[in-house]
């Protein structure tokens, strides 16, 4: 073969292979996540913090690792979102354990609000909205930690002597993968078909990224 | 058709102060029946108003110590919900409050709103005076909502 045809043809597959590569590297740029939210770049491990649960025993961050969570937070005095929110968490695991495919999904209602909302109120409420529902809280520093963890925010009022005072929080529903870690935040509003449709989607991301 | 339609047809007639020239109309209202040990509850409607513009002061009910209108109001990644002293109601406009948005919060439940009941309520307002309504109390988890909103 002729030197220059030679160098050429070397050229020619040399840039074939940079495509090749350049295609690969492509398709390993991940499109977003067709979900009502969206997925952590990396899933973000929790620092250790120690919690309550609604039987007043003690619940560790760790203890959300061996299946997935699904998270909530608000406060049992909330008249209008955390219960539409919980009945169609509720729905959506109806939905989701025809889908599940042998994954199992924890709910837990988290309440930032423990000066009123203790273990044993708790229980009965998320209990109301499936006998499932766990229920978690804690001291004001664990909470604000494991919001600050989980992209929540939440706001209690410094000034509540009386028992009507407010809670403000954020209505996302945060995703931890059976590592622990947050994987996903779910955006609201959170209705049960595509509360259900976004996990199975997450599910599916999970399975495809390992 | 379902429970929560029928109950919506029958929800919110006036039960009693309301002439007949009333220029503001209240359709949809139901209120979300309360899990165990609940303190408080909302009510959801509609006021739609073909005549001057009117303001929502409040309400009352035998079911709660007061009736206040509560809203949300996005403040950086919070949704704070606040009380609003008053609620404009624009001329010929619909007012709509429903799950997760605006809704009137039950402060004080002198107990629980059981699903099948009904609740009477007051509602306030500037120019209209008092409309005295009687309102169905639903299980959402039974039902679906009629709307849910983002906020």
């Amino acid at each position: 073969m002729p030197r220059r045809l030679l160098v050429a043809a070397v050229a020619v597959a040399a840039a074939a292979i940079g495509v090749a590569a350049g295609l690969h590297f492509h398709q390993r740029v991940e499109e977003p996540l067709a979900i009502g939210g969206y997925v952590l770049e990396r899933a973000r491990t929790l620092p250790a913090i120690e919690l309550v649960d609604e039987s007043a025993a003690p619940f560790r961050t760790g203890d959300f690792a061996g299946h997935w969570s699904l998270l909530y937070f608000g406060f049992t005095y909330c008249p209008d979102v955390c219960p539409l929110t919980l009945v169609e968490l509720a729905r959506a695991k109806e939905l989701l354990t025809a889908e599940q495919r042998g994954e199992r999904v924890e709910y837990y209602f988290v309440s930032v609000d423990p000066q009123r909302d203790t273990p044993a109120r708790l229980r009965e409420y998320v209990a109301y909205f499936d006998p499932a529902f766990r229920g978690l809280t804690g001291s004001a520093g664990a909470l604000a930690e494991l919001a600050r963890a989980t992209e929540t925010v939440f706001e209690v009022p410094e000034d509540n002597d009386s028992d009507n005072y407010l809670v403000s929080h954020s209505s996302n529903v945060v995703v931890l993968d059976p590592s622990g870690a947050v994987y996903a935040v779910l955006t609201p509003p959170h209705g049960a078909a595509r509360l259900a449709a976004d996990l199975t989607k997450i599910l599916e991301h999970r399975a495809s990224r390992r | 058709m379902t429970r929560l339609a029928r109950a919506l047809l029958l929800s919110a007639s006036f039960a009693a102060g309301s002439a007949a020239a009333d220029p503001l109309t209240i359709a949809d209202a139901w209120l979300r029946a309360t899990p165990p040990g609940a303190r408080t509850a909302a009510a959801y409607l509609t006021i739609a108003n073909d005549g001057p513009e009117d303001r929502l002061l409040g309400g009352s009910t035998p079911a709660a110590r007061t009736v206040e209108v509560h809203t949300y109001v996005a403040d950086g990644g919070l949704e704070r919900m606040v009380h609003l002293p008053e609620l404009e109601v624009p001329a010929g406009t619909e007012v709509r409050f429903t799950p997760g948005g605006p809704h009137l919060m039950l402060v004080d439940l002198a107990g629980p709103l059981v699903s099948g009941t009904s609740v009477a309520m007051t509602l306030r307002f500037a120019r209209a005076g008092e409309l005295v309504l009687d309102v169905p109390v639903i299980d959402a988890r039974a039902t679906p909502s009629p709307a849910v909103h983002g906020h």
